[in-house]
């Protein structure tokens, strides 16, 4: 099957800043491609470049099999893109703002109702569709913004952090909305919350300072992340030197005096042996949790390996 | 897809009260600026009807109406232009544009003429103000056209400006200024060539307003057209490559600066092309902008270098009338170059050459010149007809018997006079019939004035058979002389005793009655086409007394009021019936030809006045040139071209008291009052929404 994106070795300098290095990837169709990096790491500029708006300094991209530089236009067909910022019109209706859209992306003339009010259905907008964007909540705005990327049917869809400014039951709609997307065409989303890639996403990449750090399917992320993290408080001090001693444990930080964290192996947890190992010394297990995984942890995991390979 | 974009542009300029504003505030200005002309225009029309080549309706209204909307739209458009792009990439929507399948240049040129489309609805409420008056008045409806389409151009080239900005700068109030300031740069340049003496070839090319102006007069140049053509062109491209820039790969960078210069220099050499090979129509009702046939072809019978010096104050009205009325001949010959001087800044040459305060234009042409105290086609062209001729003639003045010398620098001498024949190549040489008893046959015309003592009876032989062979003559008497009464009685005049006095001349400030003004000319080929006043000061009428073979025709005539004085001239005097005074209107100019057979005719003016060639009155009004077109006459180098004043076919304008009612009202009241409610009315259902 043919490849919707092919992005071959980008790279975009700001005069001499590099804001992206050398990045290539590929996207199928059926792919949900989760785009993950802290800001600042070059998520929004690799959007831009795969939809047309800066042109990368070196490097090539290919959409739906079209030369986005030499065809710009049969590949910008194919391709729906939601910026950071939602390019609304605020001064018009979310109708006529969906009509202008249309318009541009060149829908015929007879489809064009049908295609908004598709558009509409799917992103909960029917109930709004004649009220002024302007007037709109942060929400219906960003909603109205992913309307008008899906509105023709691309093949490709580009959003750059789709869920910001949503309120917890929107987020949850739009997540499963990016997932039917993604079962007939080929979704980028951006992003720099990592539940969200863990929900919504087949694949994962991580950019880091301008660099491709991984490429992976959410499975293989899992499998590749190998490193767990405990909190455990104890009434007494424990003695961390024959905690190091259990199978599986790395490393041991101290939090305060009766508070540590246990950084581990996930493979062999070793939580069980953990918590045998403190009730049978006595040192009196008061808490044991396990942290849930950040960016943060990720990326150190993730640059760590890659300073160590 | 451009016009997808232009009508979204155009529609949402109205979404707001924006444009409805503008729109609005710009008929009141232009509504009540309109309504000032044609005010003007009512007061002037009684005198305009009795001016021969007074301008018409459509001059007065039309191009102040447009001009001065060009400027205001000066001001406005940085206004309307300044957010085009600028604002999209401020509000991040311009990405929604860069990422749909549409090039690059359907943006820029969907957005140009988006807002093109309420600039042109700007030019139509414009229009329509002059088009109201066809309710009680003939238009030129080219030179409206002509208007229309100059403001289209100059607007266009505004917006393109206003694009270009838009498309570079951060913040559109930076682009606001930066058009702002670029427009009235261009703007400007015409002023510092207006005003100073030297011209700027290149500056003259790139001011906007000149080329703005030319279109307005009616006559469509290539030139001026392609300028605005080549000026929109630049700006589009420049802003469809600024739009470019960001999305370039780093590779192609360079390339497209070198494109983007590549086109630039192929646009400047279009330009230089464009001024090369110029065509031209003239679109008003009358040709007002074309120099008649007579004049092209006389120009093109004209080898060599014409050089026009206008001694003119820096005044620009004045300046641009006379560069334009040069233009036109210009046009027909390449080598005919025009300078202004300030008489001001070189008083020994104005002195020189006897310019006044009102100024003159100096014809040279191969080292002959003829000066020009009012500028029309009419009088450029017979100078120029003057001036072609090369030969050398010669000018017989009778001396030795106290009469007034060609070179004589007395009052009542004629040196001035003789110093300006000899400026058109034409000699005065002084005959003593004592010392060389014969009137030289190289001779064109021989000039009597009135002789302080008698001629001796030879002499007076000398002459009648000069005259019987047939000789030009001029005779100039004065009152109370007698001595060439035997010589008018051969011609069939006699002189009326006394002075003609004329009650009349009080009225021009003369507080001298015999001073005798002439201004209604009798048909004679001397006076053809000639409009200024002259001044006959203590003349003596003249009357037919007698047959002869010479056909008198009366040149110069007195007015009614006037009547011959035979007392003295003192005090309060009146016409006394009883005795020799004779009422008038009195002849006191004669022109008589005979004809001698072969096509040769024998001419002969006799004028019973001799001062008003003489230094001391010759620079008054037209004396001079009504000599030179005398002697011209008498030496048969009076060939004359006739053209026609432009009669402008709009002089009258008549509206009924509803129609008054209804452009007044209408203009500044009702239209205005519409656009303000519409866009309140759009604005708040919308807002509510």
């Amino acid at each position: 099957m043919m490849d919707l994106i092919e992005a071959e070795h980008l790279s975009r300098y700001y005069g001499k800043y590099c804001a992206v290095n050398d990045v290539s990837f590929t996207l199928a169709k059926g792919e949900v491609l989760g785009f993950l990096g802290k800001n600042g790491a070059g998520k929004t500029t690799t959007m831009q470049m795969l939809c047309g708006n800066l042109a990368p300094s070196a490097g090539k991209i290919k959409i739906n099999g079209y030369d986005l530089l030499n065809q710009a236009k049969a590949a910008k067909m194919s391709l729906g893109y939601l910026p950071d910022t939602p390019p609304l019109y605020k001064e018009l209706t979310v109708q006529e703002f969906l009509l202008y859209c249309a318009s541009l992306h060149g829908i015929a003339q007879g489809f064009r109702a049908k295609a908004i009010k598709q558009a509409q259905q799917r992103c909960g907008l029917t109930d709004v569709s004649d009220r002024l964007i302007a007037n709109l909540s942060k929400g219906y705005q960003q909603r109205v913004g992913i309307a008008q990327a899906i509105l023709h049917n691309p093949e490709v869809i580009v959003l750059d952090e789709p869920t910001v400014g949503l309120d917890p039951l929107q987020i949850r709609e739009i997540r499963a909305l990016i997932r039917e997307l993604g079962q007939d065409h080929g979704v980028i989303l951006s992003t720099h919350i990592l539940t969200e890639v863990q929900e919504s996403c087949t694949h994962v990449q991580i950019i880091h300072q301008g660099q491709l750090i991984l490429n992976e399917t959410i499975a293989g992320l899992n499998l590749q992340m190998d490193t767990g993290t405990l909190e455990v408080t104890t009434r007494l001090p424990c003695d961390n030197s024959s905690l190091l001693a259990i199978p599986g444990i790395s490393s041991i930080e101290n939090m305060s005096q009766n508070r540590i964290k246990i950084h581990h192996s996930v493979t062999a947890n070793p939580t069980e042996q953990i918590a045998e190992y403190i009730v049978a010394s006595g040192w009196g297990l008061q808490e044991l949790t396990p942290v849930k995984r950040s960016m943060e942890d990720i990326f150190i995991s993730l640059t760590q390996e890659c300073g160590k390979s | 897809m451009i016009f997808t974009i232009a009508s979204r542009e155009f529609k949402n300029l109205f979404l707001s009260p924006m444009a409805w504003t503008v729109l609005a505030v710009l008929q009141v200005i232009l509504a009540f600026l309109f309504l000032t002309q044609v005010e003007a225009f009512t007061a002037l029309q009684p005198r305009l009807a009795s001016l021969e080549d007074a301008p018409g309706l459509t001059d007065i209204i039309v191009p102040p109406l447009f001009g001065n909307a060009g400027i205001i739209l000066l001001l406005v458009t940085p206004l309307l232009t300044m957010r085009l792009i600028c604002a999209e990439r401020r509000n991040k929507t311009l990405s929604l544009l860069l990422s749909a399948p549409i090039s690059n240049s359907d943006i820029i040129l969907g957005k140009y003429l988006g807002i093109l489309g309420l600039m042109l609805l700007i030019i139509g409420l414009v229009t329509l103000m002059p088009l109201s008056l066809l309710l009680g008045a003939e238009l030129d409806l080219g030179k409206l056209f002509a208007n229309s389409l100059a403001l289209l151009l100059l607007v266009s080239a505004f917006t393109a400006t206003g694009l270009f900005m838009s498309c570079v700068a951060g913040h559109p109030t930076v682009a606001a200024m930066g058009t702002f300031g670029l427009l009235l740069l261009l703007w400007i340049l015409d002023w510092s060539t207006g005003v100073n003496d030297q011209r700027n070839a290149l500056f003259e090319y790139l001011s906007i307003f000149k080329h703005f102006q030319n279109i307005q007069s009616g006559l469509i140049n290539s030139v001026d057209v392609s300028y605005f053509l080549l000026f929109i062109t630049t700006f589009t491209v420049l802003s469809l490559r600024s739009l470019d820039k960001d999305r370039l790969h780093r590779k192609t960078r360079l390339k497209n600066t070198l494109i983007t210069l590549a086109i630039l220099c192929l646009l400047g050499t279009a330009a230089w092309l464009s001024t090369g090979y110029s065509a031209e129509a003239d679109i008003t009702r009358n040709s007002s902008n074309s120099l008649s046939l007579a004049s092209k072809k006389l120009l093109a019978s004209l080898p060599d270098h014409i050089q026009l010096t206008a001694y003119i104050k820096k005044d620009p009205a004045l300046r641009s009338q006379i560069a334009q009325l040069v233009n036109r001949y210009k046009r027909h010959k390449i080598d005919l170059a025009l300078v202004f001087i300030d008489p001001e800044a070189q008083p020994e040459k104005t002195r020189e050459l006897a310019i006044d305060a009102t100024g003159a234009v100096i014809v040279d042409y191969q080292g002959r010149s003829e000066k020009l105290n009012f500028i029309d086609e009419s009088s450029l062209t017979n100078a120029l007809l003057q001036l072609a001729n090369a030969e050398e003639r010669w000018v017989t003045f009778l001396t030795g018997h106290g009469e007034r010398t060609p070179d004589g620098i007395a009052n009542f001498d004629l040196g001035q006079f003789g110093k300006e024949l000899n400026r058109r190549k034409i000699k005065a040489q002084a005959l003593n019939l004592a010392t060389i008893a014969v009137i030289p046959d190289n001779s064109a015309l021989l000039v009597l004035t009135a002789p302080a003592v008698p001629l001796l009876a030879g002499e007076i032989e000398l002459i009648k058979r000069y005259i019987e062979q047939g000789g030009n003559l001029l005779l100039l008497t004065d009152p109370g002389n007698h001595y060439l009464d035997a010589l008018q009685k051969l011609l069939g005049l006699r002189q009326l005793p006394g002075t003609l006095v004329d009650s009349k001349s009080k009225l021009y400030g003369i507080n001298d009655p015999s001073f005798v003004l002439a201004g209604d000319y009798l048909v004679h080929p001397i006076t053809q086409g000639f409009k200024t006043l002259t001044v006959y000061p203590v003349a003596s009428a003249l009357t037919i007394s007698e047959e002869t073979d010479f056909k008198p025709v009366v040149l110069l005539k007195s007015a009614t009021d006037s009547w011959t004085e035979t007392g003295p001239l003192a005090g309060k005097i009146l016409f006394d019936a009883d005795g020799d005074e004779k009422q008038g209107p009195l002849a006191f100019a004669y022109g008589l030809s005979r004809d001698l057979g072969n096509k040769v005719q024998q001419r002969i003016v006799v004028v019973g006045d001799g001062d008003f060639l003489s230094n001391a009155y010759l620079g008054n009004v037209g004396n001079l040139d009504m000599g030179l077109r005398m002697i011209n006459w008498l030496i048969h180098d009076d060939r004359f071209i006739d053209i026609p004043a432009k009669i402008a076919t709009d002089k009258n304008l008549h509206l009924s008291q509803f129609s008054v009612g209804l452009i007044g009202f209408g203009f500044l009241l009702f239209i205005p009052l519409l656009l303000l409610a519409a866009g309140f009315y759009i604005w708040r259902k919308r807002r509510q929404r």
